[in-house]
Parts: structure tokens; sequence; C-alpha cells
């Protein structure tokens, strides 16, 4: 999704930055309508992010690493959070990660529907176009009625 | 996160939930400094609001280096603006170049 490619090695601190304008209109969007925010705070502001992110992920890290876990969680990032003294912002971010594990839980029922048909992505394809012929050949035969009425094709107004 | 070299693997929700705990803390000091503003009827949000914001808060303790060489006005400073120092971070392997 969002890989900068920049991979491997080699990058300094000095290279490690937030959007500037996507801070700058949350900062706006933030203010009342009269007050605005100084460039040189804005920039202060990204640099109190970074130390802020730093400061989760050494955290959760540790964390990750006394269940001598490899992969950090959502469940190290709260965790951390607690820790660290941010329990306010933890309902939010609870909240997040419950829509986050519905809309997984949801790919993963649309995944398993299709696979429960039982039939291959041919056999799939193969049953549509079918579908799509025997419909065409109604539509044809119906002389140019509506599809949605292929019985009635003698059509007249009413008829119950 | 993963710049850090002591971090390993990141789970793919992981960072979904940091985006939003981002966003509150930019919240969380944004209107922090804005009210060291309004307090003072100012309507230009400064660095050293934000450096007051810092001080006046326990849980921003960590960021009171990032904001160490603002000069603060109530002392004799000037309310000129420092550009922004980006953070000299240690890191536990030191690069191959010395």
């Amino acid at each position: 999704m969002g890989d900068e490619g920049r991979g491997g090695g080699g990058v300094t601190d000095e290279e490690l930055t937030l959007p500037r304008a996507t801070v700058q209109k949350m900062i706006t969007d933030l203010l009342p309508k009269d007050m605005l925010c100084t460039k040189e705070t804005r920039d202060l502001i990204i640099e109190c992010c970074i130390e802020f992110i730093h400061l989760i992920s050494s955290e959760a890290n540790e964390i990750c690493d006394k269940e001598s876990k490899k992969t950090i969680a959502p469940e190290h990032i709260i965790t951390a959070l607690h820790d660290l003294g941010f329990e306010k912002y933890l309902p939010e971010v609870q909240e997040v990660f419950n829509d986050h594990k519905q809309q997984l839980k949801d790919r993963e029922k649309k995944v398993s529907k299709f696979e429960q048909t039982g039939l291959t992505e041919e056999e799939l394809l193969a049953q549509q176009e079918q579908l799509f012929a025997a419909s065409r050949a109604r539509f044809q035969a119906g002389g140019g009625a509506p599809p949605l009425a292929p019985t009635l094709g003698e059509a007249g107004p009413s008829g119950s | 996160m993963q710049k850090d070299d002591e971090v390993g693997k990141v789970a793919q929700a992981t960072p979904i939930l940091i985006s939003k705990v981002l966003e509150l803390f930019i919240a969380n000091l944004t209107l922090e400094t804005a009210k060291v503003a309004e307090a003072r009827n100012l309507k230009k949000v400064e660095q050293w609001h934000l450096k007051y914001a810092i001080e006046n808060e326990a849980l921003f303790d960590f960021l009171r280096e990032i904001v160490a060489n603002v000069p603060d006005p109530t002392n004799g400073g000037s309310t000129e603006s420092v550009p922004v120092k980006k953070k000299k971070r240690v890191r536990t392997k030191p690069k191959s170049e010395e």
C-alpha cells in the first residue's frame, strides 16, 4: 500500500518526516477559524510526531520481545499506549482495531462464499456465459421484450 | 517504524492503529498549543506556545528535548522563530563510515 521502495539500510534519521501538507491541513482543521499556525511551529509539531512514533514503536517492540514474538501486533501497540500513559487515546484506537477486524471477517466471508461453490474459476466463468447466452436467447425470442418478463412475451397491458 | 533497526516485523493492522494514534496525538498537541495562544489573546500560534504546552503536560515530557532550544519570551528571550533542528537519535548499530 504505502511502500516507498526506499528499502534497505542507509536511510538516516534526517530523512524521516511526515507529509507537510497533510499535517498542515490537519492543524488548520483543528484550530478555530480565526487562528493560524506558523510554518516553523508546524515543522516542530512534525518533529514531535516523529518522536512520538519512535516512542510508541520502541515500547511496543519491547513488549513484543518480552512475549518472544517477532511481529509487532496491534495488541502490543495498545499495551504500549497504556504503559506510556496515553490511555485517553485507547477507546478510539480500539474502535479502529475492531473495525479492521470486522472488515477482514467480511472479506473472508466473501472469499469463502466463492470457494463454497466448489467450482474453479473457469467453471464459474463458463456458468456465467451460459446464463448470459440463455438470457440473450430469451430476449431475442421475445422480439425485444424486456428481459424482466420473458414469460409474458405476448405483452399487452395488465393481465390480472 | 521499521526505520528503527531494533524493530522487526510489523503486523498488517499495526500501521492502521498507528495512523489513528498519530491523528489523536496531533489533535492533542495542536489544541493544547492553541489554548496557550488563546490565553494570551493571540491569533498566531508560535513555537514557544508549543514549548509551553509541552512543559505543562507530563504526558509530553518526552518532547522537551525537541523544544529545548525554542526561546522563551517570558524570560527575556525573543519571539523570533528558530529553525527546526532534526533531533539526532542514537542508533544501536553504528554506521560503517567513521
